[in-house]
């Protein structure tokens, strides 16, 4: 079940009313882990089962690391990680093993090919397994009791808002809030309608109509100029923040209606003026999941300086691969490793001036958005190639249509994004005190998406991680 | 807050949206079927105006292809146009559902292209051209229920129908997008003037996954037309490309409806020269008189062998 269809809208009617109408804790989180199945059913129905048989592993691991002692500790957690990662390696990694296996092999004109797996990826595999991790490391650091409750704890990793595609939650900030009684208040039905509203608004009409453009370019890059893929990728790049930060904000929404408060996942990304501080605001979940779980452990800034570079490229790397099994995200993480370390070199240096920050910091995203948005590494060979040696050329425009809604929307977003950067005292349409004005931005939003929203669009890009 | 105070806030804001979701949806209609010209005006036309003896149907390929001013001059019968950019089978179906249901046309043509018969999703976005005419056509409910059982909660909406048509409602009641259009349209037929600068390729024809549903709504079609004595041609019209296995394409038609006149132009050397197309699926005005000449030749020998 995807967050832009009437389907979910139905879903979602009926989990909240039957929400509020039950007045017993361990009912509403019996009603919010059967629909939490249902909502993942929706995809794959046999899939729960590995979701069952993590939520199982990790909440016995979790019992076992909080009650042993030293080495047993890590024994449990070691079996818990294994079984996570095994699960990843399995369905999102092994037909890419196989495949450079292969690779290498030909090349070595060894005639052996490994077969590979005729499997479909779970939905949002990386985002629950990630987020399992999180409880059973948490657990092991003494930051977390173990839950004792299984349904709870099923609840913790099933939670529907953010089970296919995050906020990944940490067990610190979601566990407590699922053993208390939320009371219907007032500001969260709102608060929470207002972002899942504002998230349909990204989605339909900004997300999906970038989308028609920047997949006739992308899906054919043999047959476009150099001004087409630049402008291709200055509009995926707002595509894919616009559909990323939909879901999270649909999922930070649908939780704060029923009174659950979900971690922020993005914070304006667009208007950093270094890469560093870009990585702050963009996927924040799972940028400080990496920092808190690996980087750290990898020693984080208690190393010499190089070796914390090396530690910082590698944490790309592998959020590189995390996104997904190819090589063009490895190298869009590696990219992005290899601008922060030499980022981190120049400002010691030097002091750059805030719109050459700006200006370089989305010239070199746009740069590894070509990485991850190409259908194969030779495809973003090509569209590299092309603007190496940019020509000013007529643009393709298969539609202007789609072009000047896509304007539309891109102007309301950069007005709300600008004002809300840099003129937070003034109060937008939805903030509004006087109600009229709130009830004008409402219906403003609404009659948008019912004229130009794009009704017939795809998933989120970020279900297939 | 109170519940009282939130539930009457919800309803004030469902009253505004559903009042401003009557009175947009109602200007767009009106503006929708107020266009004289252009891709909406000719589909209106073809859906709800047409009394011509003779309906072409299809997609693009279909509406560049059939000269409407031959085939009313070389058979003396009215002749329409209703081929429209981007629609498919389906959406050929359930105009001539539309059609059917209001007057009895003596000759429907229905261009196939050598995909028609395989499923494809793209197909049942692209119904969507069919939405405005849904309340006044519940004869197609069923071709329209097909793109999922939200629909009929999507078209509550007054405003759905012409969801992302904005732009092109507007454009259509601009008198000078009515200029503009009035040299293109002749009777439904939009001639394309540019040649193509490329050589024959070859294109293999593969049988992929036969949309049965999609053959039992032709067939049920036919069977319609048969009863209200329409003649009824099935043609696919010329490529500019080398097609292989087009027999099995062929055979895949005389297999599904073997009972009705199939005129196939796959490889038909009369085509093989590149200035008669504007790419590689579309005939220009050159090929497009050409290719109407040489099927009314074989239509006549229709009306004469099936009368």
């Amino acid at each position: 079940m995807i967050f832009n269809s009437i389907h979910f809208l139905l879903f979602y009617i009926v989990v909240i009313i039957l929400y509020y109408w039950l007045k017993r804790l361990n009912l509403r989180i019996w009603l919010l882990v059967i629909a939490s199945c249902y909502f993942y059913m929706a995809f794959v129905p046999v899939y729960i089962l590995i979701l069952f048989f993590t939520i199982l592993i990790d909440y016995f691991a979790g019992i076992y690391i909080d009650k042993s002692q030293n080495r047993s500790r890590k024994f449990f957690l070691i079996i818990s990680l294994i079984a996570n990662i095994g699960i990843l390696a399995v369905f999102k990694y092994y037909n890419f093993f196989v495949d450079n296996i292969n690779e290498v092999n030909q090349m070595l004109g060894i005639d052996y090919n490994l077969k590979y797996l005729s499997i479909i990826l779970p939905i949002g595999l990386s985002f629950h397994t990630f987020q399992a991790m999180s409880y059973t490391i948490e657990v092991y650091r003494k930051n977390q009791k173990a839950e004792k409750n299984l349904l709870i704890y099923t609840l913790y990793v099933l939670f529907y808002p953010q089970l296919v595609a995050g906020p990944i939650e940490r067990p610190q900030n979601l566990l407590p809030q699922f053993h208390i009684f939320q009371n219907l208040k007032y500001e969260n039905i709102t608060n929470g309608l207002k972002l899942i509203l504002w998230g349909f608004f990204k989605k339909l009409v900004i997300a999906d109509r970038l989308a028609i453009y920047v997949n006739s370019v992308y899906n054919n890059v043999d047959n476009h100029n150099s001004t087409t893929f630049l402008l291709a990728t200055l509009l995926f790049a707002i595509q894919i923040y616009c559909d990323f930060s939909a879901y999270s904000e649909i999922a930070i929404g649908t939780a704060k209606t029923m009174g659950y408060n979900l971690m922020q996942n993005f914070n304006r990304p667009y208007f950093s003026r270094t890469i560093s501080e870009f990585w702050r605001r963009w996927h924040i979940s799972l940028s400080t999941w990496f920092k808190d779980y690996l980087y750290i452990s990898l020693g984080g800034n208690r190393v010499s300086i190089s070796r914390a570079k090396l530690n910082l490229f590698i944490v790309f790397l592998i959020s590189g691969l995390w996104h997904g099994a190819s090589w063009n995200f490895v190298i869009w993480g590696g990219l992005n490793g290899i601008y922060l370390i030499v980022e981190s070199f120049v400002l010691k240096k030097y002091r750059i001036n805030r719109f050459i920050g700006h200006l370089t910091t989305i010239v070199a995203i746009c740069f590894s958005w070509i990485f991850f948005r190409a259908n194969s590494f030779i495809d973003a060979q090509k569209i590299v190639k092309s603007l190496f040696h940019f020509k000013i050329e007529k643009p393709f425009i298969d539609s202007p249509k789609t072009l000047i809604y896509s304007f539309i929307g891109l102007l309301i977003l950069f007005i709300v994004e600008l004002r809300q950067e840099y003129f937070i005292k003034y109060r937008g349409f939805l903030n509004n005190s006087h109600f009229g004005i709130r009830l004008l931005g409402y219906t403003v939003l609404v009659t948008i998406i019912l004229c130009i929203g794009v009704f017939d669009g795809g998933q989120f890009i970020y279900f297939q991680f | 807050m109170s519940y009282k105070v939130f539930f009457k806030k919800l309803l004030i804001f469902s009253i505004i949206v559903l009042s401003v979701d009557f009175l947009i949806g109602k200007c767009l209609r009106l503006l929708y079927f107020n266009e004289t010209n252009g891709l909406h005006a000719r589909t209106t036309y073809n859906l709800e105006k047409s009394r011509e003896d003779v309906i072409i149907l299809g997609s693009s390929r279909a509406n560049h292809h059939y000269d409407s001013r031959i085939l009313e001059e070389k058979f003396h019968l009215s002749s329409y146009n209703g081929g429209r950019d981007g629609n498919f089978l389906l959406f050929n179906i359930a105009q001539a559902k539309i059609i059917l249901s209001r007057y009895t046309p003596k000759i429907i043509i229905i261009d196939l292209k050598i995909d028609d018969l395989f499923w494809n999703s793209q197909e049942l976005d692209r119904l969507s051209s069919l939405l405005p005419y849904y309340r006044k056509n519940l004869i197609i409910k069923d071709i329209i229920f097909m793109r999922g059982w939200t629909e009929r909660i999507k078209l509550l909406s007054n405003i759905y129908p012409f969801n992302s048509e904005i732009v092109t409602i507007a454009a259509g009641n601009f008198e000078f997008n009515r200029k503009r259009n009035n040299n293109n349209d002749i009777r439904g037929f939009v001639p394309l003037n540019s040649v193509i600068n490329d050589t024959l390729s070859i294109y293999n024809y593969e049988l992929k996954d036969l949309d049965f549903v999609k053959i039992k709504l032709l067939q049920t079609l036919l069977k319609e037309c048969k009863q209200k004595k329409v003649k009824v041609c099935l043609v696919t019209s010329p490529y500019f490309l080398k097609i292989g296995n087009s027999t099995l394409f062929e055979n895949t038609i005389h297999n599904y409806f073997g009972n009705v006149k199939y005129i196939s132009f796959l490889n038909d050397a009369r085509f093989n020269d590149r200035k008669l197309f504007a790419d590689k699926f579309h005939l220009n005005n050159r090929g497009s008189s050409l290719f109407t000449n040489i099927l009314v030749d074989s239509l006549r020998n229709l009306m004469i062998n099936k009368k």
